[in-house]
């Protein structure tokens, strides 16, 4: 699904990956653990699309070559960021955005225009099972939400829009127990032979819950070791420093 | 500025004596300059000597079949020019007669009230004096309509005011009074210009509001050249009610080349409550000025102004607003905020917020920012499937949105989304 070769990027003078090279298949779920610094997140913003890096090699999408594709298309073949920090956008009514992106989306892939009725039914569903308040639905997106509450909607936007590589950049971060509990049971009643997950983080705790079949460590911008779930535990005890 | 008139114009317009002093005090003080305060960031006489050779008075007052554009039952006014050409009023309210501004009544429409408003205001030719706008459209008024609401309204009014197509270097000057008692009403007063014809218009409009709850919409539906200040005095008077009247003033402004829209407002009985909400998308060329002044001077009154402006390419949005208490109004609760989102270097936003307070015991505040477009907010958007151009409307929208959440009526709210929707597609 995702294939990774050589993959470089910098911003200016400065480069934070280096030559990175992953390959993940449909039904798979990844890990990306590495220490502060190490280009995580950059990652995240490369595949997504994100304005403002110096991009060489070859990052491709079920066979189709990335490179000069902008972030909304990107969207529209199936790739999700879930945020580490989402962005507050004032004004902008949760529900009313959802409907927007949702009906995006689906045109894209040739599905019909969903009616409010049937949208809204739709995302009150998904918000349910994510324990997620109605009324959170007609506030304005992100404003004044907690830390919980936000990465709980980036969730519930994954679950609506159906994307076929779900990328969560630290989504366990700021997050209680029960809401950690939440958003891993919703990232594993979505999980399917048919998509993939890449989950960055940090600590092992997330994985806890959502089982990877690979754990990578990122370090100074390249994977260093790739291993499975029990890597995660061994770094839980040693930590990064072997790998700096 | 040069103004084309003779001695034989005056009598052709039907302007009396007294209308040619004020002409001849017009003359010598000329129109304002940044050097006056209130002008401060719109130099009239420099933007309009820029745009016109010279302005000539509309002389006539013609007459055409309009077409009503709102499709939802309403009362209406109709004004050709700044003339009015036809109304058509409940039979089942004391809405007194309309009636168009003669000579007789149009020095007493505009003086009454400017005296009271502000104490200690000096006579007719004083104020005048100090007021050249004032000097040039009693200079040349010679249309306008008077009218009085004495009981709730059961349909909006709709105040249609449309424009001729060749309007290429006239004048109008023009004046409006509005009286509302004991009444609960919509009024919508609508441009509709689609002429592309430079023209300029000076409107002198008073409102008086005496216990009653008005919601007043004024939509510039314009895409027009047009030149327009206007100015507008309300007096707002609660001599009995302990509930307090309530006006609340949207002004969706965008659409033609230069706009100056100000206001005087004068709280005159305790408990009144005043919001000014102002939302526009300012384009190419375009200049918009807001400005107000609330005058507190009783007790226990609230007023409220936000101002949203979107500003794109090389337009000019600004917001003068001044807050005056006086030492009588005690628990006065004045807020303010003007808020500037710029999408274009060369854009650009003044904001001059001001506050004179003589009570102690009174809650104001003020705030003011401007900014350009947030670009994380741009790319969140785009990485759930929305185009560049989608998440910018979209963020233009939230922008614009708590101006558009004070509208309580359905179809009003529909009527200025698609005013807004319909400025902000115009853009791309």
């Amino acid at each position: 699904m995702l294939e990774l070769k050589d993959l470089k990027a910098s911003i200016g003078e400065k480069s934070i990956i280096k030559g990175l090279n992953l390959h993940i298949k449909s039904g798979e779920v990844h890990a990306i653990m590495g220490p502060n610094g190490s280009g995580k997140s950059t990652l995240a913003n490369v595949l997504s699309g994100k304005n403002g890096y110096e991009i060489s090699g070859s990052l491709k999408f079920e066979g189709e070559n990335l490179n000069e594709i902008p972030i909304d298309e990107r969207a529209k073949k199936g790739i999700f960021l879930a945020f580490q920090y989402p962005i507050e956008i004032p004004g902008v009514n949760t529900s009313n955005f959802l409907k927007t992106s949702l009906n995006t989306i689906r045109k894209s892939k040739g599905e019909k225009n969903l009616d409010t009725i049937t949208l809204l039914k739709l995302i009150k569903e998904k918000a349910s099972e994510l324990n997620i308040d109605e009324k959170f639905l007609s506030r304005q997106l992100n404003v004044g939400f907690s830390g919980g509450e936000k990465k709980k909607n980036e969730i519930l936007q994954m679950k609506l829009l159906e994307p076929k590589l779900a990328i969560l950049d630290e989504t366990d971060s700021g997050l209680d127990i029960d809401a950690l509990k939440i958003v891993a049971d919703g990232v594993n009643s979505y999980k399917s032979k048919k998509n993939s997950f890449l989950i960055i983080t940090h600590y092992q705790r997330l994985l806890d819950y959502i089982k990877p079949d690979f754990v990578h460590v990122l370090s100074d911008g390249k994977i260093v070791k790739t291993g499975n779930s029990n890597l995660a535990q061994e770094l839980e005890k040693t930590g990064y420093k072997n790998f700096n | 500025m040069k103004i084309n008139i003779s001695n034989d114009d005056f009598k052709d317009m039907g302007l009396s004596v007294s209308q040619k002093d004020f002409y001849n005090s017009f003359i010598e003080m000329g129109f304002p300059n940044r050097k006056k305060e209130d002008w401060k960031f719109t130099d009239l006489d420099k933007i309009l000597n820029s745009n016109f050779e010279q302005l000539t008075p509309l002389k006539k007052k013609s007459k055409f079949k309009h077409e009503k554009i709102f499709n939802f039952d309403h009362y209406s006014i109709t004004n050709l020019n700044g003339a009015l050409i036809d109304f058509v009023f409940p039979k089942t309210v004391s809405l007194s007669q309309l009636k168009e501004v003669n000579h007789l009544k149009k020095h007493s429409i505009f003086f009454g009230m400017r005296e009271n408003l502000i104490p200690g205001r000096p006579t007719v030719e004083n104020a005048s004096k100090k007021d050249q706008m004032l000097s040039l459209n009693l200079s040349f008024l010679d249309r306008g309509y008077s009218f009085k609401i004495m009981d709730p309204l059961d349909k909006p009014l709709v105040i249609y005011n449309y424009y001729d197509d060749d309007l290429r270097g006239k004048m109008i000057n023009n004046s409006n009074s509005i009286e509302i008692t004991d009444s609960k009403c919509t009024i919508i007063e609508v441009d509709i210009d689609k002429s592309k014809s430079k023209y300029f218009k000076n409107t002198f409009q008073k409102y008086k509001i005496n216990e009653s709850e008005v919601d007043y919409y004024f939509i510039n539906q314009n895409n027009s050249d047009g030149f327009n200040y206007t100015k507008n005095e309300v007096e707002i008077n609660d001599l009995n009610s302990k509930k307090g009247s309530i006006f609340s003033y949207f002004i969706f402004g965008s659409g033609s080349k230069f706009r100056k829209d100000d206001y005087e407002i004068s709280l005159n009985g305790a408990n009144s409550f005043a919001k000014i909400n102002s939302a526009a998308i300012l384009k190419k060329g375009e200049h918009h000025e807001v400005k107000t002044k609330m005058f507190h001077s009783q007790p226990h009154c609230k007023s409220h102004q936000k101002i949203k402006n979107i500003l794109l390419e090389d337009s000019k949005g600004i917001f003068q607003g001044k807050v005056l208490v006086s030492d009588k109004a005690q628990k006065t609760d004045a807020y303010q905020i003007s808020k500037g989102l710029i999408l274009d270097d060369n854009a650009e936003f003044s904001t001059k917020p001001e506050l004179e307070i003589y009570a102690d015991d009174v809650k104001c505040s003020h705030g003011s920012t401007s900014g350009n477009i947030d670009h994380d907010a741009i790319y969140y958007l785009m990485t759930r499937g929305l185009p560049k151009k989608e998440a910018i409307k979209l963020i233009i929208k939230g922008f614009l949105n708590d101006v558009v959440l004070e509208i309580t009526d359905l179809n009003i709210k529909k009527l200025i989304e698609d005013h807004l929707e319909e400025n902000i597609n115009n853009e791309n």
